[in-house]
Parts: C-alpha cells; sequence; structure tokens
C-alpha cells in the first residue's frame, strides 16, 4: 500500500517533466505529441538568450552560497555551542523569512533599502536572508554533536591550535551537513523566483525572471526547452543533495 | 539595543587584545556571540527591520506626512474590500488545501522510504532524488507544468476531454500547489520519520494490535509534532508562493484572485499587471 503511493507520488512528479520534454521536441505541439515530428531545433534556439541570464543566476547563487557559509557558519556554531534564551530567539529571527511570504518580504526590502537595488546588491542580500534557515537547519545540529565536541576537545588538550582544530576536525566532521547545506542553498537560490521577481534589477534578470518572460511571450515549444534546460543545470546540483542525506550518520543502516 | 551591542563589542575587541596569547592558542576568550554578530546584523538590517516598517506603515506609524499616527484604518479598508476578501479566502483554500492533501500523501510515503532505509533496499536514492527535485523548481515552472499537461492543448487533454482547461481552474491550481507543496512536507518529514524507533511498532505488532491500529495509535502520534510543524511552515510558504499563480494567470480570467498576484508591488514592475 506504502509502496504504491510512493510509486504514484514519483509519477506525479516526473510525469510533468517528461511532457514538457515532450514539448519542447515537438516541432509544433498543438498538433498533439511530438506533432510535425521531432525536432531538437527549440533547444537550439532557447539556449543563446538563456546562457548569459543563466550565468548570471549561477554567479548571484555562488555567490549566496559563500556569504552563507562565511556568515551562516559562525552563526549556526554559536547557536550549536552556546544554547541559552538568546540562541532560541536567534532561531525564531532567521526562520522570520519562511513564516513571511517572500513576496512581502521583498516589497518590504525594496521600499526599504531602494538605493541598493540597481548593484544587485539588495538581490543578493535577499537570498542570502531567504537561505540562511536552511544553512542552519544543516550545521546547527553537525555542530551540536556530542562526538565531535569530544574530539575537539582532546584535540585542545593536546595542543592543537583553534584553526588546526577546525580544519582537521571540525570541518571535517561536519562535511556532509556542509555539502548539504550548500546545495540546497545553490538550489534554492537559482530557482528563486519571489525574491528575484521585486528586487531584481530590471536591466539584468536572472533566470527564473527570464523564464517567467519567455512563458508569457514566446511559443510553448521554446518555453519548454528554456525550462527544460534550467531542469537540466538543477538536477545535479540536486542529486548531490540527496547523496550527502545519504551520506550522514544516522540515516543509513 | 543597538547601543548595549556596540558597547560589548568594544569591551570584547580591548579584551580580546589583551588576552591575545590566550586566544591564539585556542581558547577563545573574546565572547561566543561575537561569531553570530556578522549574521546577526544581516538579518537584523533585511529581514527584520524592513518588515518591522512594514508592519508600522500598515498600522499608520510612518513618515509623518503621510501617515498621522496610529490607525487601524489600513486594515479596515483592506478588509473591507470583497476583492481582497475573496483573494484572501482563495489563497487560504489553496494553501491549506494542498499542504493538507499533501500530509496525507507525505506520511506513507516517508514511512515507507523511512523502512526501506533501515531494510538497506536499493532504489532509494533515485526515489529520493526525484522527490526531492520539485523543491529547487520556481513556482512558475510548476505553472508551466500545469499548462503542458492540462492547459488547452495539454498532454492529459489527449486521455480525457475534462483535462484541458483544468490548469485554469481552482482544483488545477490546488493540483499545481501540490506539487509545490511536496518537497516541502516531504523533506522535514522524512527526518521525523526516520528516528521513529522501529521496536515500538514492533512489540505493538507481537502485542495484536492491528496495523491500522498501530499507524493511529503508535506511529500517528509520534509524527504529529512534525507533521504540524511542517504543515505551519508549508502553508506560510504557499499562501506566498507567487509564481505558480503567476505563470497561469497568463492567459487565463477565473483564478486570477488569489492573494500574492493581488497586491501590488508598487516599486517592482510585472510584465504584465494583475487584473481585478
Amino acid at each position: 500500500m506504502t509502496r504504491l503511493i510512493t510509486r504514484l507520488t514519483c509519477a506525479f512528479v516526473v510525469i510533468p517533466l517528461l511532457a514538457t520534454l515532450v514539448a519542447a521536441t515537438s516541432v509544433d505541439f498543438s498538433q498533439g505529441p511530438w506533432g510535425g515530428g521531432l525536432t531538437l531545433d527549440w533547444f537550439a534556439h532557447a539556449w543563446p538568450p538563456l546562457a548569459p541570464v543563466i550565468g548570471r543566476s549561477l554567479a548571484v547563487a555562488a555567490l549566496v552560497v559563500v556569504l552563507n557559509l562565511a556568515v551562516g557558519g559562525p552563526l549556526a556554531w554559536w547557536v550549536a555551542r552556546h544554547p541559552s534564551v538568546l540562541t532560541r530567539l536567534t532561531g525564531y529571527l532567521v526562520n522570520v523569512p519562511l513564516a513571511v511570504p517572500g513576496i512581502a518580504l521583498s516589497v518590504a526590502l525594496v521600499g526599504t533599502y531602494p538605493m541598493l537595488r540597481p548593484s544587485g546588491l539588495l538581490l543578493v542580500l535577499g537570498h542570502l536572508v531567504f537561505t540562511l534557515p536552511f544553512t542552519l537547519a544543516a550545521l546547527v545540529p553537525a555542530l551540536a554533536d556530542d562526538e565531535l565536541r569530544t574530539n575537539e576537545s582532546v584535540a585542545r588538550s593536546l595542543g592543537a591550535g583553534a584553526v588546526r582544530v577546525l580544519r582537521t576536525i571540525t570541518v571535517p566532521a561536519c562535511l556532509v551537513a556542509v555539502t548539504q547545506a550548500v546545495t540546497m542553498v545553490f538550489a534554492l537560490s537559482f530557482g528563486e523566483f519571489n525574491v528575484s521577481f521585486f528586487v531584481n534589477p530590471p536591466a539584468t534578470p536572472t533566470a527564473p525572471f527570464a523564464l517567467f518572460d519567455s512563458y508569457s511571450t514566446q511559443r510553448l515549444e521554446l518555453a519548454s526547452a528554456q525550462s527544460m534546460i534550467f531542469v537540466a543545470f538543477v538536477a545535479p546540483v540536486l542529486t548531490a543533495i540527496v547523496l550527502a542525506r545519504r551520506r550522514a550518520p544516522g540515516r543509513t543502516p | 539595543m543597538p547601543s548595549r551591542t556596540a558597547a560589548g563589542g568594544r569591551a570584547a575587541v580591548v579584551t580580546g587584545a589583551g588576552v591575545g596569547p590566550a586566544t591564539r592558542r585556542g581558547a577563545p576568550h573574546a565572547p561566543a556571540w561575537l561569531a553570530a554578530l556578522p549574521a546577526l546584523v544581516v538579518i537584523g538590517l533585511f529581514s527584520a527591520y524592513p518588515v518591522l516598517v512594514m508592519v508600522a506603515n500598515s498600522l499608520g506609524l510612518g513618515q509623518p506626512p503621510a501617515d498621522g499616527g496610529p490607525t487601524l484604518e489600513h486594515y479596515a479598508r483592506a478588509l473591507g474590500s470583497v476583492t481582497v476578501r475573496e483573494a484572501l479566502l482563495n489563497s487560504l483554500y489553496i494553501a491549506v488545501g494542498s499542504v493538507l492533501i499533501t500530509l496525507c500523501v507525505a506520511v506513507p510515503v516517508v514511512l515507507r522510504q523511512a523502512d526501506d532505509d533501515r531494510a538497506g533496499r536499493r532504489g532509494g536514492a533515485a526515489t529520493d532524488a526525484l522527490l526531492t527535485l520539485p523543491i529547487a523548481l520556481p513556482g512558475i515552472i510548476i505553472g508551466f507544468f500545469a499548462i503542458v499537461l492540462t492547459g488547452r492543448t495539454g498532454l492529459l487533454g489527449l486521455a480525457w476531454d475534462g483535462f484541458s482547461g483544468l490548469a485554469y481552474t481552482f482544483s488545477g491550481l490546488l493540483i499545481a500547489y501540490l506539487y509545490f507543496s511536496l518537497p516541502r512536507v516531504l523533506g522535514p518529514l522524512r527526518g521525523a520519520a526516520a528516528t521513529l524507533d522501529p521496536s515500538l511498532t514492533e512489540s505493538a505488532r507481537t502485542l495484536g494490535a492491528s496495523r491500522p491500529r498501530v499507524f493511529l495509535t503508535v506511529t500517528l502520534p509520534l509524527l504529529l509534532p512534525a507533521a504540524i510543524e511542517t504543515s505551519g511552515t508549508a502553508i506560510a510558504v504557499a499562501l506566498g508562493g507567487y509564481g505558480t499563480v503567476a505563470t497561469l494567470s497568463e492567459g487565463c480570467g477565473s483564478c486570477r484572485s488569489t492573494l500574492p498576484t493581488n497586491s501590488p508591488p508598487g516599486t517592482g514592475s510585472p510584465p504584465r499587471p494583475p487584473s481585478r
């Protein structure tokens, strides 16, 4: 029974992807699947305008990942190692963007900091605020692990410096959690639409924005091809998330 | 509060300089919360503050020329508008409905996945990857999927006429948001299911409880806290999920009135303004 439901759920997720692939390879989709024959022309047409946009999205996502680690890493360390009323309050504060609809927060952001919008700085910061909860969710449990803390204090008592403990004990032990945080943040930032739609400088769109533009103005086949290109960029990242999660201690038998 | 933080920061820097060698040897004497400071500044400036400003503006506590003191008039006007009320209700139906349906599907799926993981069965990774994928898809793509499958020339429409045009109806929107909510419910719930102790259900079974009874009296109560927390977050995200409805409302007259497309940005310039 549960197996059947799982299979059906998988089918529910995969059927739209296959259908979009069919639409993207049809000469004329309005005549039915592969109406007018099979073609890859739509992909050839879709790629040139999409390439610079995807490049920009990749750059934004990479920057957001780096900032997440630089800012969220120490925060996660503090929350994990010094639990108190303050850290619990901080936890709520970090999760504000999960509770406030993205659209509301982005309108608030643009209203409060209009001067940061043209440079794209506001977009990066908006993405950072939206992805921090996920970084924290991945890193805090890993950093709070008792065994890790014992290992660290043993290393320190043997005379290892803080940097060396971090480099040889803490980071290797948290590698799975860090991978999971990095891939998740990357995927979320790459596909983020709510914040991007309002905060994005209009002259320099990111990938979801360009897709939306195609959906409203282009042929269905071309828009399908662009969607499939987008999915092709996201899928490897997702696979990495899953592999990292399956390596996580306590999950695999 | 800010002044206290600043003073504390200065004091910490001074002490830090005073015990330099000790800090270098790996016993950090600087207060630990210094590590959290950059993140807290970012969150305070770009998450908490804008929201507070918005709340203040909504209560009439903004700049004096535009706002003349504390008032609930803005809320009264917003809630008094039939369009806003309808949009709010539609959004609530879609968000709550889609998440509740997702939850009914997700519970058996995560239990099956937890079982498979414990038994070390293969194929779990592929299922896992597939079911996680939609979280990286922006809502607009999901709206587009709905058009490809159940739009006027949709693929499923070839199989059964009732499917064509479904994307632009309330039920179509509900299904699209199901796709949107699925990974957001499955992910956290999976963690909760993985921590369930299988010996509990096993002992209940050996004591003679039927499968449905074990599910209702052992498994479900254990999953319930996680399920409630997860659905709360998922409903909030679905309420603000703008992309799906934005795509579907392109060329659709009947389904535009959900809340996200109805809140005019004032600052941004969407390619096409939502119609009323």
